[in-house]
């Protein structure tokens, strides 16, 4: 039954669309007014007990170190109280981007590398250049040239890896191979000295029935991960670097990368990647390797806690071997997130101090202490590593920041890697689209995203 | 004194305490995501007016139209494939006194009554390479046809549908039986005097008495096919490829991964549209088949 005739429904029909637009416009031209520029901060008058806001997604022992640090800090500085205020990873960037537009900014916020937070706040301008306090700490020279790439950005939040610095990191993470001591005694497999050698291993493992890779791809990054594995060895530090931070002479579709991701694709069709990866979740994937199902697991280092806590000496870690024997390996991996002063905060100078105690070299050695490893050379006064395998990754990290050899995360390239760039590498690795059209595919989302720059 | 213009006032009124609510959670929200929808914005620069890009963009974008593409897929899933199979359940169950009728009903609807994430995650395993449905294949000396089902690049789309399916039968079954009571028995008896078979009677009496249920069936579960997210975000996150991408996975990711409002608020706006337009299509054909 109708108790408004059709026709004068319809009118109001058209009336309240037409409502909606106008109202849509004019609510999206008030975010219009949403200015990134925020007047700079003056430090706080002298006097009184200062409270510095800090705001970070840490969790688990990192936080607990990171807290009782500060506490530290606290303690050498009694008119200073830091408040932290936590929120779990997955929520944080947007969080963050709330509390930074808010008037009661934080004064120093973890970001994260690259274009997912970094590069949108710069160009927010809600972060500060900290080349002034970098000279007075010192901090430009604490930090290995590879690793500092990772932290500098242009002024303008248009460019990664050149200009100022605006993070100061502490803690750090590297992939590599993961590998189950006891199976390749069994298979009488030696540790590959040479991506040849790894080749035939896998080759080995999967003849006498095991599964040589163990891989959870449903989140379909992990992929990617294995794709780093290969292509530190075969693309040169100039084509990887290029495609991080924006070279446009580079490009995806490089023959390095086409080799990289064919390799992946063969492995696959090999049998050498655990069947049903593509359903399998990394935790289940770590959680079957522990169980003994897989000879190698293809991950980053922030597992090893939980690995070695498992197995014990049964686990060991090794970067990606060289093509010719004895060359440094090359390793991707990232100096991790940073500390960052807030444009908003009133006290950028006592953040900076608060930054600088944070990441020193006692911070880095609390944290190795913990199986953990930093942005930070250390040289010797190490304590003892809590594992076998907290030791090996401990050195291997630190060679390939001796030797110049990290390589930046390839999805730091553009923001948009769940869109495009792991989905394409999980269907070239599953033979479902050829490396040369897939990574077509990637290279034209990333050149999407450098023109919108 | 009542006068003519208070009487056509008056169902007004009683939309007002709803309308109260509607404004501010549906209608502003709803307003403010076509607003954003002309602008490039990062949720945190300026924002820039560009018009009808964002949604020139999703127009070209085959990953945007791949993504309405398996929705559609969904609909059968979700929509079509429910009623079939609930009919004949709310139709057979009724006529006919079954033992344990009751709990059989209450199973078929529980799933409905299970939040989607627990769902999810449950058939996540069931469907897992090692899982129970393979085994059971396996069991049956049926080792190829045992895959990984939401991993594989073929059956992934079609085993969520299949999820939905299972999760939504129940709730067909429910409003068909609702609607099974509403339908005078003489109507039956009519029928039987008339000398139709089972068949025919379902044709003449039931399926025209259940129509109205149908619609709303259809409705709500094309609704839930179309706005898709947390089973496929528990499951697949879209993969492998982009095979389960659905246009709630392309608003989230844009809107909150990738700082691309704009282009997040367009598609939610185009979603919302043939949202409007399928169930309003639903309604009107239900309507004209008014006896």
């Amino acid at each position: 039954m109708d108790l408004i005739p059709r026709a004068r429904r319809r009118y109001a029909l058209h009336g309240l669309m037409a409502a909606l637009v106008i109202a849509g416009i004019l609510v999206g031209c008030g975010s219009n007014d949403r200015d990134g520029a925020v007047e700079p901060g003056r430090d706080a008058a002298a006097g009184g007990r200062h409270a510095l806001e800090v705001w970070t997604p840490e969790s688990g022992t990192r936080l607990q170190l990171v807290q009782r640090r500060a506490d530290e800090f606290s303690a050498a500085h009694p008119d200073v109280k830091v408040n932290f205020t936590i929120r779990d990873f997955g929520s944080y960037p947007a969080q963050l981007k709330l509390a930074l537009a808010s008037d009661s900014a934080p004064d120093v916020v973890i970001g994260n590398l690259g274009w997912s937070l970094d590069g949108p706040l710069i160009k927010a301008g809600q972060l500060r250049a900290l080349d002034p306090w970098a000279t007075r700490y010192g901090w430009d020279k604490r930090f290995a040239e590879v690793a500092q790439r990772q932290m500098r950005f242009t002024d303008d939040g248009k460019q990664f890896g050149r200009g100022s610095i605006f993070g100061i990191p502490y803690a750090a993470d590297v992939i590599g191979w993961f590998y189950n001591v006891g199976k390749l005694k069994i298979l009488n497999i030696g540790v590959p000295a040479t991506l040849d050698e790894l080749e035939a291993a896998l080759g080995t493992a999967r003849r006498a029935g095991e599964v040589p890779i163990m891989l959870g791809n449903r989140p379909q990054w992990p992929g990617l991960h294995l794709f780093y594995l290969v292509s530190g060895d075969l693309a040169s530090d100039r084509e990887i670097n290029g495609i991080v931070f924006g070279d446009r002479s580079v490009k995806w579709t490089a023959p390095s990368f086409v080799a990289s991701a064919r390799k992946l694709a063969q492995w696959n069709a090999k049998g050498y990647i655990a069947a049903g990866a593509n359903s399998m979740s990394p935790d289940d994937a770590l959680a079957k390797f522990v169980r003994g199902t897989g000879v190698f697991l293809p991950t980053g280092s922030w597992n090893a806690a939980e690995l070695s806590a498992a197995m014990d000496d049964n686990v060991a870690f090794f970067l990606t071997p060289p093509i010719r024997k004895g060359d440094p390996r090359r390793a991707t991996g990232s100096v991790g997130y940073g500390w960052h002063i807030t444009a908003a905060s009133r006290q950028a100078d006592l953040a900076a101090e608060f930054i600088d105690f944070m990441t020193q070299e006692a911070f880095a050695i609390q944290l190795a202490a913990s199986g953990d490893i930093s942005p930070l050379a250390i040289g010797g006064g190490l304590p003892q590593a809590p594992s076998r395998l907290a030791g090996e990754i401990f050195a291997a990290w630190q060679s390939v920041l001796a030797n110049g050899t990290l390589l930046p995360y390839l999805d730091f390239s553009a923001p948009d890697g769940a869109e495009v760039l792991y989905p394409t590498m999980q269907s070239i690795i599953a033979g479902q689209e050829t490396p040369e059209r897939g990574l077509a595919l990637i290279e034209q989302s990333r050149e999407r995203f450098l023109d919108s720059l | 004194m009542k006068t003519r213009r208070g009487r056509a006032a008056l169902p007004y009124l009683y939309l007002l305490p709803a309308f109260l609510f509607f404004v501010p959670f549906v209608l502003v929200p709803f307003a403010h995501t076509v607003g954003l929808s002309f602008y490039d914005w990062d949720g945190l620069t300026r924002a820039a007016f560009t018009g009808f890009e964002n949604y020139r963009e999703a127009f070209a974008s085959p990953l945007v139209r791949s993504a309405f593409g398996h929705a559609l897929v969904l609909i059968f899933f979700f929509g079509v494939l429910p009623v079939l199979l609930a009919l004949p359940l709310a139709v057979g169950s009724s006529r006919t006194s079954v033992p344990g009728r009751n709990t059989l009903r209450t199973l078929i609807f529980l799933p409905q009554a299970i939040s989607t994430v627990v769902v999810g995650v449950s058939w996540g395993w069931i469907l897992a390479l090692d899982g129970p449905i393979n085994a059971g294949l396996r069991a049956l000396g049926l080792d190829w046809a045992a895959v990984d089902w939401l991993g594989s690049f073929t059956w992934a789309l079609p085993s969520l549908g299949i999820v939905g399916t299972w999760t939504l039968i129940g709730l067909c079954v429910t409003l068909f039986f609702a609607g099974l009571q509403q339908i005078p028995v003489s109507l039956y008896d009519a029928a039987a005097v008339d000398g139709a078979g089972p068949w025919r009677e379902f044709l003449a009496v039931t399926l025209p008495g259940l129509k109205g249920p149908i619609a709303v069936a259809l409705t709500v579960t094309v609704i839930s096919a179309l706005r898709a997210f947390d089973l496929i975000f528990v499951t697949t996150r879209g993969g492998p490829g982009t095979e389960t991408v659905v246009p709630g996975i392309l608003i989230y990711r844009r809107a909150f991964e990738d700082g691309r409002l704009g282009s997040a608020a367009a598609i939610a706006v185009i979603l919302s549209i043939v949202v409007f337009a399928v169930t309003f299509l639903i309604n009107r054909i239900a309507d004209r088949r008014a006896p």
